[in-house]
């Protein structure tokens, strides 16, 4: 959960095994969007739950900035390269379809991503294991993803201090693409080595914790409350709000 | 090269979610045979797949640009068939901690840059397979060349076919020819970083380079 959301927040509040899988549906109903009348309306909504979010806009541009550059890239491909009534723009030739189809992929881009962002700010990573078994995504994966969640900050800050001692030793801190091909394979390589060391190490704790001597894992099968239907009901009534008038 | 959220229609996403599921499973059931010991590997990938998330955060000076590495062609060489699995775990890493690639698109990620790991996989144990670590260096360098390559192309023909049909078909094909030769020279650049890792790999710790490859 990002800092600054509040905790009772009411997306905070909403499960993750319920909250998931509403907004995925939520998020793949604006990907499906290609009337143009839902090119302000899926923005439209994003924003509405941004606010309620009370999402950090700062983040959310930050995190905006190159998948809106890339439909905008694929926009201008759009314009330029699609068939249907040509309208001529100074030198070139654009097409009028080409430019509805690529507004509708920024609007899609935007309104998806926020989405996205929105839901990942507000679930916390406490209890999102519990959430993943409920879900049924495999104990592998799971099991997987918390090891590697575990060890990214521990790993990237092992590279910190091998940069340190790389650069108290003389190094530079820009290299040149020469020096860099003959620098960096070595201390990625010497981060790769620890890790695997520490990977050993962590598989002897994890079998003196009695990991893989039962295949049985514990799920959780706590009911939903009502603040989960609330919001899963609201999110499945925009979703088919976006996609059954697309469908007739 | 991650394909963000928005950028597909939602049949592709499905479609996504459906193949990196069975390529997860095939991975999953082909490490549990060649390894044995899945147990074993399941805290290797997962390190690992946190020290290469790590190891992509180094960025390379590129004329112009900085890029930072892909490495799949280097988790392929080194985890085997648990590249996949692992590359599925970093990108999700990536939506979640950065806003890169996206939830919606996570199985199209998986599948074209998981995917990309698993051919540099088979071009690794190609060329390097009983060589007695003499030939790492080639080995490397051909795995992550085709890691790069076969993961821009993978991008970029999924990227276009979510385009509507009336995209003139000549500016397609003309627009992934060009997306795979800009990828070229990055992909010269990577095939010599994982070269230079697989060789001081072989020479330093050469239990993490044999049985795997």
């Amino acid at each position: 959960m990002a800092e600054g959301i509040s905790r009772k927040g009411l997306l905070v509040k909403w499960d993750a095994a319920w909250k998931v899988p509403s907004i995925l549906l939520l998020m793949m109903s604006m990907a499906f969007t290609g009337k143009p009348e839902y090119f302000v309306l899926s923005p439209f909504i994003a924003g509405i739950f941004t606010v309620v979010a009370g999402v950090n806009y700062a983040r959310l541009f930050k995190v905006l900035k190159a998948p809106l550059a890339l439909a905008v890239a694929m926009g201008c491909f759009m314009v330029f390269f699609s068939g249907g009534e040509p309208y001529s723009a100074g030198f070139q030739a654009v097409s009028g379809d080409g430019a509805l189809q690529a507004a509708g992929m920024v609007s899609r881009v935007f309104s998806v991503v926020t989405m996205g962002f929105v839901m990942v700010t507000t679930t916390p990573a406490a209890g999102l294991p519990a959430s993943m078994r409920r879900l049924r995504v495999p104990d592998i994966m799971i099991d997987m993803a918390m090891l590697t969640g575990r060890y990214v900050m521990v790993i990237g800050e092992d590279y910190r201090r091998m940069e340190v001692a790389r650069r108290l030793r003389g190094g530079r801190r820009i290299l040149s693409p020469g020096a860099f091909l003959e620098v960096i394979p070595q201390v990625a390589a010497g981060l790769l080595v620890r890790s695997f060391e520490r990977s050993e190490n962590v598989f002897r704790v994890m079998k003196l914790r009695g990991y893989g001597a039962s295949n049985e894992r514990v799920r959780e099968t706590v009911g939903p409350r009502r603040v989960d239907l609330m919001l899963s009901g609201v999110a499945i009534l925009l979703s088919a709000a976006l996609v059954v008038p697309e469908l007739l | 090269m991650h394909v963000s959220d928005g950028m597909l229609p939602p049949g592709f996403c499905a479609g996504g979610y459906a193949g990196s599921a069975a390529l997860a499973w095939l991975s999953v059931t082909r490490a549990k045979k060649v390894y044995g010991n899945i147990e074993r590997m399941v805290p290797r990938a997962s390190v690992m797949a946190a020290a290469f998330f790590v190891v992509s955060w180094i960025h390379v000076p590129f004329p112009v640009v900085s890029v930072h590495p892909l490495l799949v062609g280097l988790m392929g060489a080194l985890l085997g068939w648990m590249a996949f699995p692992a590359v599925m775990i970093a990108l999700f890493f990536q939506a979640v901690m950065f806003g890169h690639g996206g939830f919606t698109t996570l199985g199209v990620n998986s599948v074209t840059m998981g995917g990309a790991a698993l051919v540099s996989m088979a071009v690794y144990r190609a060329i390097g397979r009983g060589s007695g670590g003499k030939r790492e260096f080639t080995a490397g360098l051909a795995a992550g060349f085709t890691g790069v390559v076969s993961a821009a192309a993978a991008t970029t023909a999924v990227l276009l076919l979510g385009l509507p049909s009336y995209v003139d078909p000549e500016a397609e094909r003309a627009a992934v020819s060009t997306m795979v030769l800009c990828h070229v020279p990055l992909a010269v650049v990577e095939g010599l970083f994982t070269a230079s890792v697989m060789k001081f790999l072989a020479a330093v710790s050469p239990e993490m380079v044999e049985g795997n490859g």
